[in-house]
């Protein structure tokens, strides 16, 4: 809207009356009146000039500049000031969410690289996904600054996804490198830059929800553990995901409870394919059953791990 | 096997987060009270017909101003030191409302916007624009959902000062809230709640402009400040 129509409609109502000209007039005379502190006393608007400083004066104040230039001076001094502030705010939003995704990405990546471990190739993987963890904590390093005291909890929404993704991922290679649960503190430990330092400290609602998002995977492996006749990897999935279930039912944290259905039907999925796998290998020969759940993987396994646990049948 | 234990350890620093956040809400809760009482006595302007009557409700809403200090010092000592935006969710809205309680009483006063030192003096926290503060603060977007919060109460103002016969307050409300939009306008708003609010700042001003159309196509402004001078 105009602001310069509004000022129209609020001269006296004998201005109305009079011809255009002279109203023409009497506006030109308010504008430039008006402007002549706004463009001649720079120094009157110094949050300008410590904005641009950092690269962004021109940009805010694009829009507005034009159409302003009849509020009083104090008012546009403040919301410049305003919108330098906001400018910086969004900014640094803007780079913690991109940074958030990119940890993301990589710690998704690094979670299909640990799926692909098959007996023979497991220490080079396990290499592999080390040198992944170590990009995505230097990925953190960069984040970090933007996060110290305060601002920790104040971007947590942006950053809190990356956090949880990479709980997910670290803790993963640990449970596929010794069977364990990963704590709290030991992946705090791995959040440290060259020098040394922490970089982060891990939240408690963050470890909870990106614990939860781990059964997924574990589920994910127990399944193809099976399909290479590695029984006993299953059956200890099994076990681990059941204790971790009853942990979880105690906990009282609303988002991880959303999380809580999934993290069920995962160990449904997970007691099946032992199930399958004990009737099945105990009546055929095991080459036989590898085979035949070989064969699964290239149809049947993708559906079986979509689907839901009903699917699991196709194995029978 | 895994040991599961250090579930429990989490489990308890959940649950002190529970309680804290319990005792916030109760704590918020009062503020909102106090802030509904001086919402009250505040719109009773609406019905005053005299600058005098005027002047007695906002001194009235002035004197309760001690009660929202206190209550908001009551929530502040609740929040822990470099934790203030994970629990900032919780009393950000009843803060909003303060804010703009303040900023209505400073234009009724003095018609000019509430200033940042204006705000630390009449809620007595700390206004930290940057948010940078590790203790209680106000950040810049509560300031700003404090003075959008005017605009809607303003044009409701300039109705009813027509109907109490005062047709000079509309002209200047149209004036002041005029500047605060272009003010508004220099903001580089994302697509948030902000924005929402903001961009319904449009029909106030709108309104406004109806009722000061009104009264200057009557002729009823000139008539009313010449009698006043």
């Amino acid at each position: 809207m105009n602001p310069d129509y509004i000022s129209t409609k609020t001269l006296p109502p004998e201005v109305a009356s009079v011809d255009r000209q002279t109203l023409q007039q009497n506006q030109k005379a308010r504008t430039s009146e008006s402007s002549i502190p706004y463009f001649r006393n720079p120094e009157s608007l110094p949050p300008r000039g410590g904005r641009s400083g950092r690269g962004k004066g021109g940009h805010s104040g694009m829009g507005g500049g034009g159409r302003t230039v009849d509020a009083p001076p104090e008012i546009i001094d403040t919301f410049q000031e305003l919108s330098g502030v906001l400018d910086e705010l969004h900014d640094r939003r803007e780079r913690i969410i991109k940074l958030s995704r990119d940890i993301t990405i990589c710690s998704k990546r690094m979670i299909f690289l640990l799926h692909r471990i098959a007996g023979i190739n497991r220490s080079k993987i396990l290499a592999e996904a080390r040198d992944k963890q170590k990009e995505i904590i230097r990925l953190f390093d960069q984040v970090a600054a933007e996060l110290k005291g305060n601002d920790f909890y104040r971007h947590h929404r942006s950053i809190g996804p990356g956090c949880e993704e990479f709980i997910e991922a670290a803790s993963f290679l640990v449970y596929v490198e010794r069977g364990e649960l990963a704590t709290k503190d030991e992946l705090q430990k791995l959040l440290v830059n060259e020098e040394g330092k922490q970089i982060l400290e891990i939240a408690d609602e963050d470890y909870i929800l990106g614990l939860a998002d781990l059964t997924g995977e574990l589920m994910r492996y127990c399944i193809n553990s099976v399909v290479r006749g590695e029984h006993q990897v299953a059956e200890d999935i099994c076990h681990f995901l059941r204790t971790m279930k009853n942990e979880y039912e105690i906990i009282d944290y609303p988002p991880a409870k959303k999380k809580m259905s999934t993290m069920r039907s995962s160990l449904w999925k997970v007691e099946n394919a032992c199930y399958a796998y004990k009737v099945r290998g105990a009546e055929r020969p095991s080459q036989y059953f590898v085979d035949e759940l070989q064969r699964g993987e290239s149809y049947g396994y993708r559906g079986w791990e979509d689907e839901g646990p009903l699917d699991a049948e196709r194995l029978y | 096997m895994a040991d599961l234990i250090f579930f429990e350890s989490i489990q308890r620093s959940l649950e002190t987060e529970t309680e804290l956040r319990e005792n916030i809400r109760t704590a918020v809760r009062d503020l909102e009270r106090t802030c509904r009482t001086v919402a009250a006595i505040l719109s009773q302007v609406h019905s005053a017909t005299t600058d005098s009557d005027v002047g007695q409700q906002v001194n009235a809403a002035l004197d309760r101003f001690a009660n929202i200090r206190a209550d908001i010092q009551n929530v502040a000592k609740l929040v822990p030191h470099e934790q203030y935006y994970r629990y900032n969710g919780m009393f950000t809205f009843t803060l909003q409302q303060a804010i703009f309680l303040a900023a209505y009483i400073v234009y009724l006063q003095t018609e000019k916007l509430l200033t940042v030192p204006q705000v630390e003096e009449m809620l007595g926290v700390e206004v930290s624009l940057r948010g940078t503060s590790p203790t209680f603060h106000i950040g810049i977007e509560d300031y700003l959902h404090g003075l959008v919060s005017i605009t809607s109460e303003l044009s409701r103002l300039a109705v009813n000062c027509v109907t109490h016969g005062d047709y000079s307050r509309p002209l200047r409300i149209s004036k002041f809230v005029g500047d605060l939009y272009s003010g508004f306008q220099l903001l580089n708003l994302k697509n948030d709640a902000l924005r929402k609010r903001f961009d319904s700042i449009k029909y106030d001003v709108k309104k406004i402009e109806e009722v000061v159309y009104d009264i200057s196509v009557r002729g009823l402004a000139g008539n009313q400040t010449a009698e006043k001078r």
